[in-house]
């Protein structure tokens, strides 16, 4: 999966879980040139504000709807990569067909129209350096099982990560 | 008891497509009962592994929980061959179970009490199967080719050919189209129906 694709179908994802969950979310147009590990710092900060506000409903005892909001949508908008002998059953409907991404000159800031107590995200730049040090990997296509050689831990610590503890939220 | 350590290498997040259903984080140990030429995470396996617990690997991935939910995805288990692992792979499932789905990509050239255990927490595989020609496996593999055949259909009778998806790999070097479809047509006359014929790619890091 090349270009902006993979950042926009899991910007439809986060979209699609913020508008079942009533969850406002007002989304921008990336302005980052190049390839995406949908990391970057604005996306893991959509992701993060998600996670707290869908904390907040089942707090408040509200119906909290993630399970395969989303089925269909990675395989349906990307395409399949296989050249299958024989079919393989879909789940589920797209939920959205790709848009070419909208290129935007400059730098576009998030707006925060959350309700009070969201995180504010960091702007999301074009700065190179903002990208190392967010543990973007190697941005070459990755085929099935492989791993990028250049192992980066940070991808996994991201400031506000709260890891999820068992007994929270389990089936 | 003993606590079961999982040999952690690398891992690749928001994985789509490639590796399993839905967004996916791959997730790579250590081991390799083969000696594939063109092994695709080469280098990745030269590396020294943190020894983790599946309680740590669990918060490690959590942080994708949201997309894994929403789109029926979930961990796949790499390597290395991922089956050599099987038993923590089970642990794991236990912290994950209703929540995430669990693949494995595998060779399947491993113990055949590993399939037995990984037919109960699996809910996908991948299987790479090199070729249905004993002699080009061997040629490619280093490995006698009867295990993982024997364990092929043995699989298939545990989890039926609904759960597994073989790959059939065009090795440079090793086999030809023409091979690639006799394989392809032997294991579906073994009652496979998911098939994936496709390229060995070869670069630099692998080669």
């Amino acid at each position: 999966m090349r270009g902006k694709s993979k950042c926009k179908i899991l910007k439809q994802i986060r979209q699609k879980i913020a508008q079942e969950n009533d969850i406002p979310l007002v989304t921008k147009e990336c302005t980052y040139q190049g390839e995406c590990s949908g990391t970057c710092p604005r996306c893991e900060a959509e992701l993060r504000y998600l996670e707290q506000q869908l904390v907040r409903r089942q707090q408040l005892g509200k119906t909290v709807t993630v399970a395969a909001l989303s089925l269909g949508l990675v395989a349906g908008a990307a395409g399949c990569s296989l050249q299958v002998v024989g079919k393989v059953p879909l789940e589920g409907e797209p939920l959205a067909s790709l848009e070419e991404p909208t290129e935007l000159d400059g730098d576009v800031a998030w707006e925060d129209t959350a309700t009070a107590g969201a995180p504010t995200a960091p702007l999301c730049t074009t700065d190179p350096e903002l990208w190392e040090s967010t543990g973007v990997l190697s941005t070459e296509e990755l085929v099935v099982g492989e791993l990028p050689e250049a192992t980066d831990d940070t991808a996994f610590e991201l400031p506000g990560y709260v890891a999820f503890s068992e007994g929270e939220g389990n089936d | 008891m003993t606590e079961l350590l999982y040999p952690f290498l690398s891992a690749s997040r928001l994985r789509m497509t490639t590796d399993g259903e839905g967004v996916t984080t791959l997730v790579a140990g250590s081991a390799c009962p083969l000696a594939c030429k063109y092994c695709i995470n080469k280098k990745v396996l030269q590396q020294k592994p943190t020894l983790l617990t599946a309680q740590e690997l669990f918060r490690k991935v959590s942080i994708d929980d949201l997309y894994f939910q929403a789109t029926g995805g979930g961990v796949t288990f790499g390597g290395g061959e991922s089956l050599l692992h099987a038993p923590f792979i089970q642990e794991f499932s236990t912290l994950c179970k209703g929540r995430w789905r669990i693949y494995a990509e595998t060779s399947l050239c491993v113990p055949q009490e590993h399939i037995d255990i990984a037919a109960q927490c699996v809910d996908g595989f991948i299987v790479d199967i090199k070729d249905m020609d004993p002699n080009i496996y061997k040629a490619y593999t280093g490995k006698d080719a009867t295990l993982p055949h024997q364990n092929l259909l043995h699989l298939k009778e545990l989890v039926g050919p609904d759960r597994i998806l073989v790959r059939i790999p065009l090795i440079p070097g090793y086999n030809t189209e023409a091979h690639q479809a006799h394989s392809a047509e032997l294991l579906k006359s073994m009652g496979f129906t998911r098939l994936d014929l496709f390229p060995y790619i070869i670069k630099e890091s692998n080669s």
